[in-house]
């Protein structure tokens, strides 16, 4: 009886799992077999685990799949359709080249027609006709081509034309 | 049911490319599994319906993840076991404080003598009541290895304990049961 104690630590743990040593065991059921409050204990817990393997088998309810279902194609993301690239990149690309480079070869385009624009335009130092070469250009542009009237000379696409006329004149 | 590890792999490769009726099977083969060992942890109906919900979505999403260093169903089983634990325990905390402003909930709900013959109905009905008898850390360890077999060591992996707690929870609970039955006998 004075060590029931140790015994039941054993009774509970490896002895009812099947993990004493063969020493171990036999020590254990002389014990048990000299003692009945040992004995007993050792059923009781052996029924109580017969109880629990006894418990019934379950079949989820019919409910779980569809909520699983329902929360799986509620959470599926379309997928983004790729980004297409704006008319005028695809423009630009068209005209310049390699997408990175089109829009500051593009810049530097308009940059450069801008100047060159701006370098014609009437009220600039070549193109005042108030001024001795402007008036000089003029005249012989009438004279080659028969041109009567300034306002049909388009200054700005013809640029070379007009800048070797200008050289001339000068 | 379970899956052969060939078919496993095709139905996990269909699964993750989005194919929903490939998750289906899988879920139809564990489901039953997860339920049951979720049941036995939580104790009630609605909390393990809700651990199975839970622990085959956390799959869904994880399943590019899942390398097959184990198997689906140890993979599944282990989600369960841990899903479960922690829904028992809220569910324990959540019950605790109905108890104390609720005197008529029998906080025993025990068998009155675990000893007598009793019918397989009975047993069925005892077997929820003695799992209601423990907490959940000690009814997670007591049915991984009385009911699902796993050794100290697998119930140690799977709970993230060491072997002596798994040795000390199992000896507390079956303490604990003995103890509940004798006190019923006398």
């Amino acid at each position: 009886m004075t060590n029931c104690r140790s015994i039941q630590d054993k009774l509970l743990t490896e002895y009812i799992d099947g993990l004493l040593s063969a020493e171990e065991l036999a020590e254990t059921n002389r014990h048990l077999d000299s003692c009945t409050q040992c004995r007993n204990a050792l059923a009781t817990i052996r029924q109580a685990e017969t109880t629990l393997r006894a418990a019934p088998v379950f079949t989820p309810p019919d409910h779980c799949w569809a909520n699983i279902r329902e929360q799986i194609e509620a959470s599926v993301i379309p997928e983004p359709e790729p980004e297409r690239p704006h008319p005028w990149n695809a423009w630009l690309e068209y005209l310049f080249g390699q997408p990175q480079h089109a829009a500051w070869t593009a810049l530097a385009t308009v940059v450069i027609l801008a100047g060159a624009t701006a370098s014609l335009l009437p009220g600039t130092r070549h193109t005042n006709p108030s001024t001795k070469a402007g008036a000089a250009l003029l005249a012989t542009l009438e004279d080659r081509d028969q041109i009567t009237s300034t306002d049909e000379i388009d200054l700005n696409t013809n640029t070379e034309y007009f800048i070797n006329y200008k050289e001339e004149a000068i | 049911m379970g899956i052969g590890t060939d078919q496993e792999q095709e139905l996990i490769e269909r699964a993750v490319a989005g194919d929903i009726n490939a998750f289906e099977e899988i879920y139809r083969a564990y489901s039953g599994m997860v339920y049951n060992v979720a049941r036995r942890i939580v104790n009630n109906a609605d909390d393990a319906d809700e651990v199975t919900q839970d622990v085959f979505m956390s799959m869904h999403q994880n399943l590019k993840n899942f390398r097959g260093g184990s198997t689906l169903k140890t993979w599944a089983y282990r989600i369960t076991v841990n899903r479960a634990l922690n829904a028992a325990k809220r569910s324990g905390r959540i019950r605790s404080r109905e108890m104390l402003f609720d005197h008529n909930v029998e906080p025993d709900g025990l068998p009155n003598n675990i000893d007598q013959g009793i019918e397989q109905d009975a047993a069925k009905e005892k077997a929820a009541e003695l799992l209601a008898a423990l907490d959940p850390e000690k009814r997670a360890c007591l049915t991984l290895r009385a009911v699902d077999g796993l050794s100290y060591e697998e119930i140690s992996k799977m709970l993230g304990i060491n072997i002596n707690t798994v040795r000390t929870r199992l000896k507390r609970a079956r303490e604990f049961l003995l103890n509940r039955s004798k006190g019923a006998v006398q």
